[in-house]
């Protein structure tokens, strides 16, 4: 089961399970199976400022020092961006997700997404849109799920995603570029929007423990209550420190 | 020039051996076997590898403990030198190899061991992994092509020349391929455990120094598979459909050594 890294737990959280639509419908009028969960994740606080991290090499192409602001809030909803929510502990799935495929390329001598979110049985393509060298470098702690030199116009690189955890992902050429991969081995996950918005369907009912992480705001931990059928709305508001 | 040439022969006729004296018969794990590559490996490899595999002998609290890299970590299960894809796990063959080769400057060889106790000891090993990495691989499928039909010629070596900085090796390994990077220090190179890589250790031009092994089919795997636990990436998908980029490629790495290899 994926957990997310260890990080101070945030318990004075405010979380507002704000209304339970849940409507009865008789099965032969649903295609969807389960309960969905659909909420927002806001931050009122103040934002830290971004980081500037100077550029090694390639100056070109990467500028003299990029930008990095992990934190992005809505300015209208107060919507935290690149939250993920991880329902944990349901043992029979009653839906498969699509067994898809997901980006992630290096752009700009970042990795686009940033914050990534997979599930296992997918595939990940790697891609390099810079006209330059970079190594995609993935680490779940001491192993390695991936290290491989993306050349210019190079052919994407696709690789499956066998086992769930934490990884990071880097470049050894650009020190200075960092991502995130998560992996689930069920479909209950979700990462928020540029408004902090989410949404997880084809929940079975039950009392289900979540959790919600975010690279500088930390985890939150949290049960819903998912009825037989409809809609749960979970709101969830990171305390200001 | 004619010397040189000479010299590369007798490196391709030595990997040649290597690889064929690596696809011995292996027998199966019994538990007899692995009480025996215990006894081997309590004896031989306990002082750099540590009683449970971890890398932390008490080799690893002497000079290796502040530079890159220390003895392997068994338990985590996955290798360096290999002959599969970049984050897959090893073949027997992968550690029978290594076991018989040593690493130079690091590892001893133990060739002179009977193969029947290198294997023996090969099983023992694999008792040390994390229980989801006990499993077989296969290697890269490049690997299976076979030997290489690419002739070492001035122009090969030219044609390896343009690949070195087209794919962009000097980024890591320098202009001269001797760790000569501007601005090593902010490079800032490490391995997994967050040690420092040196230029000395990105030098190609000493084949006595390569630790995979200095013969054209060696440092052909070395850039197939990549070297897991440091930044050298694999170069298999770069590579795919023109493996005869990745010979050129050989014959310049080896052209850089002036004929002072082993
Ligand atoms: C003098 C110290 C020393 C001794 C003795 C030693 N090793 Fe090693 N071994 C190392 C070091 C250091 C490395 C790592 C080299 C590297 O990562 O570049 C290594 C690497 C290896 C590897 C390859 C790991 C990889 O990632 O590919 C294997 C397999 C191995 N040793 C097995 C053994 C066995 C089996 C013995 C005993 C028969 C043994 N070693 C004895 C120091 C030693
Ligand atoms: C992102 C940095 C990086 C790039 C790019 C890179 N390398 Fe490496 N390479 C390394 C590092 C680091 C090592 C040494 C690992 C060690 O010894 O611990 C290495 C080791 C090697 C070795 C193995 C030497 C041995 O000890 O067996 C060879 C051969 C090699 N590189 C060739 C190349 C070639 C050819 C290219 C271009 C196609 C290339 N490398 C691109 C970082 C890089």
């Amino acid at each position: 089961m994926q957990k997310f890294p260890p990080m101070r737990l945030l318990s004075t959280a405010v979380i507002i399970v704000s209304s339970i639509m849940a409507f009865w419908v008789s099965p032969s009028f649903g295609d969807s199976v389960g309960s969905t969960i659909v909420g927002r994740v806001t931050f009122h606080g103040s934002i830290p400022p971004a980081q500037q991290l100077n550029v090694n090499k390639d100056h070109d192409i990467c500028g003299l020092t990029v930008t990095v602001q992990p934190l992005i809030v809505d300015e209208s909803t107060h919507g935290v961006r690149d939250v993920v929510i991880n329902v944990e502990g349901i043992e029979s799935p009653t839906v498969e997700r699509d067994s898809g495929v997901e980006d992630l390329t290096n752009k700009g001598c970042a990795f686009i997404p940033r914050i990534g979110v997979v599930r296992v049985g997918q595939i990940l393509n790697l891609r390099n849109e810079d006209p330059m060298l970079h190594n995609t470098h993935i680490r779940m702690g001491k192993r390695t799920f991936v290290n491989v030199a993306q050349v210019v116009d190079g052919r994407l690189i696709p690789r499956l995603v066998t086992e769930p955890g934490f990884m990071s992902v880097n470049c050894d050429k650009h020190r200075f570029m960092q991502g995130y991969l998560i992996a689930f081995d069920h479909p209950f996950f979700a990462i928020t929007d540029a408004t902090g918005q989410f949404r997880i369907e084809g929940l079975p009912p039950g009392r289900w423990k979540a959790s919600i992480w975010h690279e500088i705001l930390g985890t939150i931990q949290t049960e819903v209550t998912v009825p037989e059928r409809g809609e749960v709305s979970v709101n969830v508001e990171y305390p200001t420190p | 020039m004619l010397l040189r040439f000479h010299f590369l022969t007798v490196i391709l006729v030595i990997g040649g051996l290597l690889v064929s004296n690596v696809h011995a018969i292996q027998t199966e794990p019994t538990p007899e076997i692995i009480a025996r590559g215990k006894i081997l490996y309590d004896r031989s490899c306990i002082f750099c590898h540590g009683v449970q595999g971890k890398g932390d002998g008490p080799a690893a609290f002497f000079g290796a403990s502040y530079w890159a890299p220390r003895a392997s970590d068994f338990t985590v299960g996955q290798y360096k030198f290999r002959s599969t894809a970049s984050g897959k796990s090893h073949t027997d063959e992968d550690l029978f190899r290594i076991i018989t080769n040593g690493v130079p400057g690091y590892m001893p060889p133990f060739v002179g061991w009977p193969e029947e106790d290198r294997w023996h000891v090969v099983s023992y090993v694999k008792t040390l992994h994390s229980t989801n990495s006990r499993h077989n691989e296969k290697p890269l499928e490049t690997f299976q092509i076979g030997t290489q039909n690419v002739p070492l010629t001035v122009e090969s070596i030219e044609q390896g020349r343009q690949v070195y900085f087209k794919f962009e090796c000097d980024a890591c390994h320098g202009h001269n391929a001797r760790g000569d990077v501007p601005d090593f220090e902010a490079q800032d190179l490490k391995d997994n455990l967050g040690m420092p890589i040196r230029p000395t250790d990105l030098d190609l031009t000493n084949p006595y120094s390569f630790k995979n092994g200095a013969a054209a089919h060696d440092i052909f795997g070395t850039l197939m598979t990549g070297l897991i636990g440091t930044p050298m990436p694999s170069y298999a998908d770069a590579f795919a459909q023109h493996e005869d980029d990745a010979w050129h490629l050989v014959h310049y790495i080896l052209s850089l050594s002036q004929g002072s290899g082993p």
